[in-house]
């Protein structure tokens, strides 16, 4: 069983068009089931809480003014989905059915997209997510770390642009820890169908529970043939070292663990993860 | 996921014998790996407290047997997977390789039995226990600490050779949804997938109705069932339906683990782990 839903949030940005075509490029792979999700802010929440009460006037005017905007985003990322979905000849579909091919449906739902998010994410196979604004007004980071620690479901997370092939080369950060292991197994899918795949060995400060040697020996057990490379001494960051090994190996797709270390560590030193969601140079799919 | 890798933790006692068959019998239907695990602690730390000091003699002669205990489970489990091999076909490897046919390979791990398990459970796709009279603590922590790795358990006293009709225990929790998540690769190969929907009073999670449009992305042809659950083990009543219809094998959520799982409306208790009526496939 390979993946047969991908989840796709979209928000009404430029970024739409990112995600789109990733989770298209995974879906052609697979013979996948896209699932576009818009989801809508209920308006209401555009009232704010002021100590004098505004009349209803007022409040009507900021109501209206948050559809309007919420209409028109949606409008833009319904525009992006029917786009995407004719480049990569997907068949629109009213309900899920499984077919060969790829099929595609655009839906729109009310609520705040973690919630939202954190319900839908347990009925796919993963989640696409398109690269952080710095703003981030649709709340799709806090959505991106509640899916990834919390729903037991990988994450594919875009690079700034449209990749021309995903996961053809694929390389695998490994430090030996529970959550490259989690990676390792939630990518077994998409490493089976890679032409090349490689470990890149990251030196892990407290005890790594499994060698490189077990990681190889389990992808094997799946018909899956991989070298490696060793970071041995990181000149950057651990986080730089893996884009940098990335991009001169000419790979499309990094598997890594997120958030392997505590939140609290990442926070006080600058985390591998959070480096790595702000300067995606390529698709990066993650597990906890 | 696909199952490559199938991890058999066994303990020594006489019942290694049919967890090895169990699993293989598995590992024939997705043509995968049997890694036998052979879990115990360290023959000088399994001496027993008794409170007072032992003297060196008495403390190696107990280290002298325990070691002794061990290399005669170890040659018992070596018999064992000979066995299987022959009647049922699979190959003795000496490390993890794929092969054409089904192939077993056998460990010694020494340590804690459940932290051991859990890290050899996490590079695996499914484990398979067989219900532990000897040491039923022992079992139980393994059990649960192989849930909350998020990697399924396959549990069962014995196994068919396929699973035809699946019955899925659902009552709307995300660990239920995970357990079809992860089921997914027995699914795929049933005749018959039966949902049997759990009612209880104060379930109002979102994902009702869900499970069967998963079903349905996924191209798995189900039917429906509603069943109420009566009494204080639903787990028991859940699997004495199932087995009533003639199921092969129950998917469902674990609940939590440890005390939450026993204390939890709808918990399997530790009693049910110990005397599943069919095969059970959970996770967490």
């Amino acid at each position: 069983m390979g993946i047969a839903k991908i989840l796709v949030p979209l928000n009404g940005t430029a970024k739409d068009a990112i995600a789109l075509g990733t989770a298209f490029a995974l879906a052609k792979t697979h013979g996948a089931y896209v699932d576009a999700m818009f989801v809508h802010p209920d308006s209401r929440e555009a009232i704010p809480i002021t100590d004098m009460p505004l009349s209803p006037e007022i409040v009507q005017t900021l109501v209206d003014a948050a559809d309007n905007a919420h209409k028109a985003a949606s409008k833009r990322a319904k525009e992006a989905f029917s786009l995407a979905a004719a480049e990569w000849d997907a068949r629109i579909v009213g309900a899920p059915e499984k077919t060969t091919g790829i099929t595609a449906m655009y839906r729109e739902v009310t609520g705040h997209m973690p919630d939202r998010l954190h319900d839908e994410a347990p009925l796919a196979d993963i989640v696409v997510f398109p690269p952080f604004d710095a703003d981030d007004v649709s709340r799709l980071h806090p959505a991106f770390v509640d899916v990834l620690t919390h729903c037991g479901r990988p994450v594919l997370l875009c690079s700034g642009q449209v990749p021309r092939s995903l996961g053809k080369s694929v390389l695998i950060g490994w430090d030996g820890r529970s959550a490259a292991s989690q990676a390792l197994v939630a990518a077994i899918p998409v490493l089976e169908k890679a032409h090349d795949v490689r470990f890149a060995r990251v030196k892990s400060d407290s005890g790594a529970d499994h060698p490189l040697r077990e990681a190889k020996e389990y992808l094997a057990l799946h018909g899956v043939d991989a070298g490696d490379t060793l970071i041995s001494t990181p000149k950057h960051s651990v986080a730089e070292e893996l884009l940098e090994t990335a991009s001169i190996g000419g790979n499309d797709l990094l598997v890594v663990g997120g958030y392997g270390h505590s939140r609290l560590m990442e926070g006080i030193f600058g985390g591998t993860t959070d480096f790595l969601t702000s300067h995606a140079t390529i698709p990066m799919l993650m597990a906890h | 996921m696909t199952i490559g890798k199938i991890l058999a933790p066994v303990d020594g006692s006489y019942g290694d014998k049919a967890s090895i068959e169990n699993a293989v019998r598995i590992a024939r239907i997705f043509h995968a790996h049997v890694a036998v695990l052979f879990a115990h602690l360290d023959p000088a730390e399994a001496v027993p407290a008794i409170g007072i000091q032992l003297g060196a003699d008495v403390f190696r002669a107990s280290v002298d047997a325990n070691m002794k205990i061990d290399s005669e489970a170890w040659s018992r489990i070596s018999c064992a997977m000979d066995a299987a091999c022959h009647s049922l076909g699979a190959t003795v490897v000496k490390s993890p390789e794929r092969c054409a046919g089904v192939t077993i390979s056998a460990d010694e791990a020494i340590g804690f039995t459940p932290h051991v398990i859990r890290r050899a459970a996490i590079l695996s796709d499914l484990v398979v226990f067989r219900p532990c009279k000897d040491s039923p603590q022992t079992f139980e922590a393994a059990v649960d600490v192989v849930l909350q790795s998020r990697r399924p358990v396959l549990l069962a006293t014995q196994v068919p050779n396929a699973f035809r009709h699946i019955a899925i225990g659902w009552d709307e929790s995300t660990a239920a949804m995970d357990a079809v998540w992860l089921a997914m690769p027995f699914l795929e190969r049933a005749d018959t997938v039966e949902i049997v929907c759990i009612e209880r009073p104060e379930t109002t999670n979102f994902i009702t109705g869900k499970i069967e449009e998963f079903l349905n992305v996924r191209g798995i042809a189900h039917k429906k069932r509603h069943i109420r659950i009566a009494g204080s083990d639903p787990a028991r009543s859940l699997a004495d339906y199932a087995c009533s219809q003639g199921a092969d094998l129950l998917v469902m959520g674990g609940f939590g683990h440890g005390r939450i799982r026993e204390t939890l409306l709808g918990g399997m208790t530790n009693e049910f782990l110990r005397n599943t009526p069919l095969p059970l496939f959970i996770a967490h």
